[in-house]
């Protein structure tokens, strides 16, 4: 499965380790906001991947 | 088709049980992931409680001080959320 | 796709704004939801407006609009008052959901 975690703020520790864990399975993929406002490419993005999650 | 989704209780814990118990009303199926924290003992969120009891709504946390709630530690929480069709951050 | 878009603090518009017209520019349709401290991006027409562009629906959260004092009057016609029933919905029809 393709997870994106699209991100708006520090990720604490509980996220850190949420995303760490998924990885060790799944693709996942983190779109950290304050770093990356390609909103197009986000877009793309979550055409492909099966799901979103926005922190 | 009724769809799986989580609604993950981070910072605002009361509005997150509000949202929740509102989502049912497309008859969805609604599962409750309290994080990190207490669930603040207010009026609201034990009226919201109560109606996630009573219409079988699974209620998880990471955090032992919430009794009467199915204890799951993050990683397990990390395993589960990509079963849902959607994942509510709130 | 059929995108969702909760808004429930103002403090993302710029994200908001971004995300809106990217997946409006790949074709996608937007529904947008505001609740909590986000109603209070009501007042401000860089977002209430976004509601008038094509293959846009906006409903927020009167109960919470009213905690937060925000004044309903001369927002776009097609915002629709609703409640926690739209967010439903939204949550339903949508492909994907973001939170914003």
């Amino acid at each position: 499965m393709r997870i994106l975690h699209v991100v708006k703020e520090e990720p604490d520790t509980t996220t850190g380790t949420i995303f760490l864990e998924q990885a060790m399975i799944d693709h996942v993929t983190i779109i950290d906001l304050r770093e990356n406002r390609d909103y197009d490419y986000i877009v793309c993005l979550m055409e492909s991947d099966d799901r979103v999650i926005c922190w | 088709m009724k769809k799986r989704i989580a609604v993950v209780a981070r910072h605002r814990q009361d509005e997150a049980l509000r949202m929740a118990v509102g989502l049912t009303l497309m008859d969805d199926s609604i599962d409750i992931f309290v994080l990190d924290r207490k669930l603040a003992d207010t009026e609201n969120n034990r009226l919201n409680i109560e109606t996630m009891e009573l219409m079988d709504m699974k209620l998880y946390t990471n955090s032992a001080e919430n009794t009467g709630m199915e204890y799951l530690s993050t990683e397990n929480m990390a395993r589960k959320f990509p079963g849902y069709d959607t994942v509510l951050p709130y | 796709m059929k995108l969702g878009i909760l808004v429930n603090t103002d403090k993302h518009l710029d994200h908001i704004i971004g995300m809106v017209k990217a997946a409006l520019g790949r074709g996608h349709e937007i529904t947008i939801f505001v609740m909590d401290t986000g109603t209070k991006l009501l007042s401000n027409p860089a977002f209430s407006e976004l509601s008038l562009r094509h293959g846009v629906l906006m409903s927020f959260c009167d109960l919470s609009a009213q905690k937060e004092g925000v004044k309903k009057e001369g927002l776009p016609d097609k915002i629709l008052s609703g409640s926690q029933y739209n967010n439903a919905v939204m949550v339903h029809d949508s492909d994907k959901v973001l939170v914003f």
